[in-house]
């Protein structure tokens, strides 16, 4: 199962839930992926941005993680859901 | 950094000498009229706990290295100054008030500089002290009130020539482990809210005002302060048997207090300037700047809200279609979106001080908070255009819950019919209480005054403006030697 770890912006100004978003990540991903709040010197395979808009571009490299998945809007919920779940199957393969 | 609960405890442990409404408060955290005002300064701890909030609301301290809420923080960098503007833009648009602890954090990050400034120039120690006092308030995640208004009694009078030497706060004693003093800070926003107060001199100052150039922070509870509470319009509708519809805004609010001081004593590590009068401009002038910086984010927070109220009350009376309803909305989000602009410019264009932390561009933070003193004003307008008369005239809540007259009000203040008749005056009541009740204490006057009046900036402005260079500019064009 995939290590995954998720990042908020601060919300200042966003176009969708990003608490919502990350419900629905969790779920459909449940089986998938383990979800957790980011821990100083823990490694993740997956971190997961939650922008609630284009504005702030910040990857948070302080965060241990193979890769870095963006979402910017509701939309892009769905593709970040995908993009988990092909990683996970790769690593299956 | 204290949880919000930790922080509501807190405050009980003070024991501040208030009054309101003729009568002494013995308990100002359960008190019904300023609870408001204390949800709303917890909400910037309960929202540092929120990791969906904490990248705005939380920062690294450059002392201690320790995460730290950014109401205590220095900034380190202009991307500091942005989050900060961010942040109390996310403040404003969950407490839909002023959620008081800016005032705060923009004097500790005004008197760090200038203190550093002030020991270079001088050889005192105040930075010093000040960075003791600074670390305790980072460690214990303190809230601190900035205190610069002082009254002022006769305007064209410096300090020292007042009929009354009290009219500005200043030393009146001064003895081996510190000094005593006497006078007043008017508009004290949160005050009853703090730990601690921050007290900063309120005009640049000239040889002879030695004793009012004085900076230096005390517990708010110390011996000596007296707090008198302002009253705000329709603030005892809070006290009426129905205080949820009529109010507005139920859970959230602010306020402000004259604090009096009467021969309070500062003891000698927490004094950050005393005597030293050609540094008390520069106190002002920073701390003026950093908070017309952030009326660039609290107050565009509170526009999203009422916007947002505006346009519900269109949906409600079915009027959300029609397009000058459309242009109206679309010309008040112009205007928040451009104080927001003002907020972010001046931050971006931030520079580092002598001492570290970053200072907002000072021409552009004050364009900011000009353009403060006067958008929410006509935000506010069109919004009472918007939302129509009934927002005035319509009946109160205790009518409402009156078995004799409940349907006929349910009947006849009814919209669009799918809505029902009560969420059509809450939206309302939220409109008046925005514009004309307490909270426009908060959105219009304070807009217009806080931080300074609009002729401040102007002052400001034309200091700033390098018109010398404009000119020289426009000789290059005409060809004018």
């Amino acid at each position: 199962m995939l290590q995954c770890t998720v990042k908020f912006c601060g919300g200042c100004n966003p176009r969708y839930d990003r608490g919502e978003a990350y419900r629905t990540i969790r779920e459909a991903l449940s089986g998938t992926a383990s979800f957790s709040l980011p821990e100083d010197g823990v490694h993740y395979d997956v971190l997961v941005i939650l922008r609630g808009c284009t504005g702030c571009e910040y990857l948070y490299e302080d965060i241990d993680a193979d890769i870095r998945l963006v979402s910017v809007s509701a939309e892009d919920v769905h593709s970040v859901i995908r993009e988990i779940q092909t990683l996970e199957k790769h690593k299956k393969d | 950094m204290m949880t919000k609960e930790q922080y509501i405890e807190s405050l009980r442990k003070l024991h501040l000498n208030l009054y309101m409404f003729g009568e002494k408060v013995e308990n100002p955290v359960d008190n019904e009229i300023i609870r408001p005002s204390l949800n709303s300064f917890a909400a910037t701890y309960e929202l540092a706990e929120d990791p969906q909030y904490e990248d705005l609301m939380t920062a690294t301290s450059h002392i201690s290295g320790k995460k730290i809420n950014r109401f205590t923080h220095m900034h380190q960098s202009t991307d500091d100054l942005i989050k900060k503007v961010k942040m109390q833009r996310l403040l404003g648009q969950k407490t839909a008030a002023c959620f008081q602890r800016c005032v705060g954090m923009d004097a500790m990050n005004a008197v760090f500089s200038s203190t550093y400034e002030i020991d270079e120039a001088c050889g005192t120690k105040y930075h010093e002290n000040f960075v003791k006092f600074l670390t305790r308030v980072q460690d214990e995640d303190l809230a601190v009130d900035g205190a610069m208004t002082d009254v002022k009694g006769d305007r064209s009078l410096a300090p020292s020539k007042q009929a009354d030497p009290d009219l500005y706060l200043h030393v009146v004693e001064r003895t081996a482990d510190g000094v005593y003093v006497t006078g007043a800070k008017a508009h004290q926003t949160g005050f009853v809210n703090s730990h601690e107060v921050l007290v900063m001199p309120t005009i640049s100052m000239r040889e002879g005002d030695e004793d009012y150039a004085i900076s230096f922070a005390v517990p708010t509870d110390s011996e000596g302060i007296t707090l008198i509470y302002g009253r705000q319009s329709c603030d005892t509708r809070k006290t009426e048997q129905y205080n949820d519809i009529d109010v507005g805004n139920k859970v959230y609010g602010g306020h402000e207090v004259l604090v009096i001081f009467d021969r309070v004593f500062v003891p000698n590590d927490r004094i950050f300037l005393n005597g030293e009068v050609k540094f008390a401009g520069m106190i002002v002038e920073r701390f003026a700047g950093y908070h017309r910086q952030s009326y660039g984010g609290c107050k565009v927070g509170v526009g999203d809200v009422l916007i947002g109220a505006t346009a519900l009350a269109g949906d409600m009376a079915g009027s959300s279609k029609a397009s000058h309803v459309k242009d109206k909305l679309i010309e008040m989000t112009h205007l928040n979106e451009t104080l927001y602009c003002c907020g972010i410019a001046c931050s971006s264009q931030g520079t580092k001080t002598k001492a570290g932390n970053y200072l907002i561009d000072l021409l552009l933070a004050n364009v900011c908070k000009q353009n403060v003193t006067r958008f929410p004003y006509e935000i506010a307008r069109l919004a009472q255009d918007l939302a129509g008369g009934i927002m005035v005239t319509q009946p109160s809540e205790a009518d409402y819950r009156n078995p004799a007259t409940h349907d006929y009000i349910e009947k006849y203040l009814k919209g669009v019919a799918s809505v029902p008749t009560e969420d059509r005056m809450r939206v309302l009541r939220l409109i008046e209480n925005m514009t004309m009740g307490t909270a426009a204490v908060g959105y219009l006057p304070e807009s217009m005054h806080g931080a300074g009046s609009p002729q401040a900036q102007r002052i400001m402005i034309a200091r700033q403006s390098n018109l010398e260079m404009k000119k020289e500019l426009a000789k290059k064009i005409a060809r004018i030697q």
